[in-house]
């Protein structure tokens, strides 16, 4: 009994991440009712008070010349032997995007915002829709992709990108607005760090759960790169070398648990500024037989086989989506991708009448 | 007269001056003083003398350069032939010189000497020390800053520290109150506390004006956290206290001058029982996980 004693004073003192003390909590601060919860319904001359805003974070990484053409990386080279079968000149997400805002011109509640990271933060800030899309968007989306798929660079940036529009939002009005995060990427990130070299077991695409160790194409960028001070704006350190903002230099950077960490939170922006409604969807842009028809040059194109690269990027994207509570949808190819699905309806149902 | 004092007197200089006293003159007074003293003129040391004639009274004044001090004497005249009145004159001013100067002739007070060998200078030094040091209390007022880095929480504040210090080991009650707050998406939630910590503590003396003293101790108290909502018609306020506790070590540096002394103090712990405010159901700011604490102290040992 004694030794039970002393067992769990020591634990107590030295009680570190790994298990859980005591703590008195209590809600200080909640929502008095939500505006969907009310029953009532949004008349239509009022829907501008009822926002849905729409975050579309835009993966642009070099490789996406070969799985969604056509591409550039702005220098003539191997992007430039890739186009699409039928001659098409206009990549499957921008395609999308343009699709998307033809669409939506008339709903003036509705706000969307385009980011792409390559690494770095490109794109523009939440703007109606009925304005149209940015003209330079889609050029800029296809003639120059970027260096690295980031993925956590880039839902940090989303998040960054919410709360920012969150606290310009006065309490009542983000009450009633809508945001939806919706991510088109190929979903496997790259490169993985890893904090912790020294593995028992690897995990693999198959069986994806548990650390990953660095990603072999990485080189020591994982251990020594990133010394200098990266830019978060042009994802670019001092002497115009290639940086992932926000990464320090022998830690970790995307990995799984740690994407997914960042989709839960995004969704608990929700209740972490009173939203009407957060959720994160993703959509996977990743062609097979335009990376089957490249052969062994393209092999090792995403740090992974071709198929492997699929079943981990599908893993990670509709991982993404169930943890940020929203859907997964992969199409055939790219050039499929239609965003139509997604839902852009007010918090609460607009009247009838 | 001894002979230090013949031999001082022969060495003196006098300056004589008469007031209201018509009978006399003054410079014959003034040259049978000089023979009275037996004056050798070298000395820079001089002495002055005063005679001031009231009635058939002349009240002497000599002032002692010597000794450093001044003496007077009345002397009736009235009876004094006026011829001799000059050589009494320069008599009596002699002979309060000569009076000044015996306690030229005194014995050096004496010092009783206990028996035994004397102690050494750095034993009687140290004895010293002893006598004149403060005492083992110290009461001190400090500025805290306190950090929880797992809630993101900031303190401020401040308190009253009061240690009891041996040669080695000592205690240390420690009582403070402090105030943190952090803006979330639905509001602000402050986070107050106030909270007593015991410790054990040991000194490490550097030198006579500089300590370092460690201590390990717990902490408890209570926390009051309190949710202020941006836009009360859409949010609900709310605030609640609980107790705080945890063990706590510190390390703390004491630079003192005389009785005063200032300090700079280092704190860790670990909270085993924490208090934290959510908001729709999200952590929030709270007394929760490590926790990490600067203050800086002003005091006193009586």
């Amino acid at each position: 009994m004694m030794k039970t004693r002393r067992a769990m004073l020591i634990v107590s003192m030295f009680c570190g991440v790994g298990c859980t003390l005591p703590v008195s909590q209590q809600d200080v601060l909640s929502e008095l009712t939500h505006p969907q919860d009310d029953g009532g319904c949004v008349p239509r001359q009022s829907i501008n008070d009822w926002p849905v805003k729409v975050l579309f974070l835009v993966e642009n990484r070099g490789s996406l010349c070969v799985l969604d053409p056509p591409g550039s990386t702005g220098a003539r080279g191997f992007c430039e032997m890739f186009t699409q079968a039928d001659g098409g000149t206009v990549p499957g997400r921008v395609k999308a995007l343009e699709q998307f805002w033809a669409s939506h011109a008339a709903q003036t509640n509705l706000w969307s915002s385009v980011t792409w990271w390559n690494p770095g933060e490109r794109g523009f800030s939440f703007r109606p829709v009925s304005g149209g899309l940015p003209m330079a968007t889609g050029a800029e989306l296809t003639h120059a992709l970027g260096a690295a798929g980031d993925l956590e660079g880039a839902l940090r940036l989303a998040k960054q990108r919410l709360e920012a529009e969150m606290q310009a939002t006065s309490p009542s009005l983000r009450a009633q607005t809508k945001f939806e995060v919706v991510m088109l990427s190929v979903g496997v990130p790259t490169p993985i760090c890893s904090s912790n070299d020294d593995f028992s077991t690897f995990p693999t695409p198959t069986n994806p759960q548990g650390r990953w160790p660095d990603s072999p194409g990485s080189g020591d960028f994982c251990n020594f790169g990133n010394r200098e001070v990266c830019d978060p704006v042009t994802g670019r350190d001092p002497k115009g070398g290639v940086c992932l903002p926000g990464f320090v230099a022998g830690g970790d950077r995307n990995q799984p648990a740690a994407l997914m960490q960042l989709a839960t939170e995004i969704a608990q922006l929700k209740a972490a500024y009173g939203v009407g409604a957060v959720s994160l969807h993703s959509r996977m842009l990743f062609d097979q037989g335009q990376l089957d028809a490249c052969g062994p040059v393209c092999n090792d194109l995403l740090g992974l086989p071709g198929r492997d690269a699929s079943i981990f990027g599908e893993y990670i994207l509709r991982s993404l989506a169930t943890a940020g509570g929203g859907t997964f949808v992969r199409p055939a190819t790219p050039q499929q991708l239609d965003l139509s699905d997604v839902d852009v309806t007010t918090v609460r149902e607009v009247c009838a009448q | 007269m001894s002979v230090l004092a013949l031999l001082l007197l022969a060495a003196t200089p006098a300056d004589v001056t008469l007031e209201r006293c018509p009978r006399v003159s003054e410079s014959e007074v003034r040259r049978l003083t000089r023979i009275e003293l037996a004056n050798g003129g070298s000395s820079t040391l001089r002495i002055r003398a005063t005679v001031e004639c009231v009635a058939s009274e002349a009240v002497v004044r000599v002032d002692d350069p010597v000794t450093r001090k001044s003496l007077s004497r009345t002397i009736d005249l009235a009876n004094v032939d006026a011829k001799v009145l000059p050589r009494y004159l320069a008599l009596a001013i002699a002979e309060l010189v000569e009076a000044s100067w015996a306690e030229l002739t005194l014995p050096a007070p004496r010092v009783v000497e206990p028996s035994g060998e004397a102690p050494g200078q750095e034993v009687r030094a140290a004895a010293e020390a002893q006598v004149r040091a403060p005492g083992p209390l110290r009461l001190e007022a400090f500025a805290l800053a306190r950090r929880f880095p797992s809630s993101k929480l900031w303190q401020l504040g401040g308190g009253v520290r009061l240690a009891l210090s041996g040669p080695i080991l000592g205690g240390l009650l420690e009582i403070d109150a402090a105030h943190g707050q952090r803006d979330t998406g639905l509001g602000q939630i402050a986070v107050d506390s106030a909270t007593a910590a015991l410790s054990l503590t040991g000194t490490v003396p550097l030198d006579s004006s500089v300590t370092f003293t460690g201590s390990l101790g717990g902490r408890v108290g209570v926390g009051i956290v309190t949710g202020t909502p941006f836009d009360s018609a859409l949010i609900r306020g709310g605030s609640f206290a609980a107790v705080w506790l945890g063990p706590c070590a510190s390390v703390k540096a004491i630079a003192s001058l005389g009785h005063w002394f200032a300090s700079l103090a280092l704190e860790g712990g670990l909270t085993l029982l924490g208090v934290q405010g959510t908001f729709n159901g999200l952590s929030g700011p709270g007394l929760v996980g490590p926790w990490f604490g600067l203050s800086l102290g002003i005091g006193v040992r009586p």
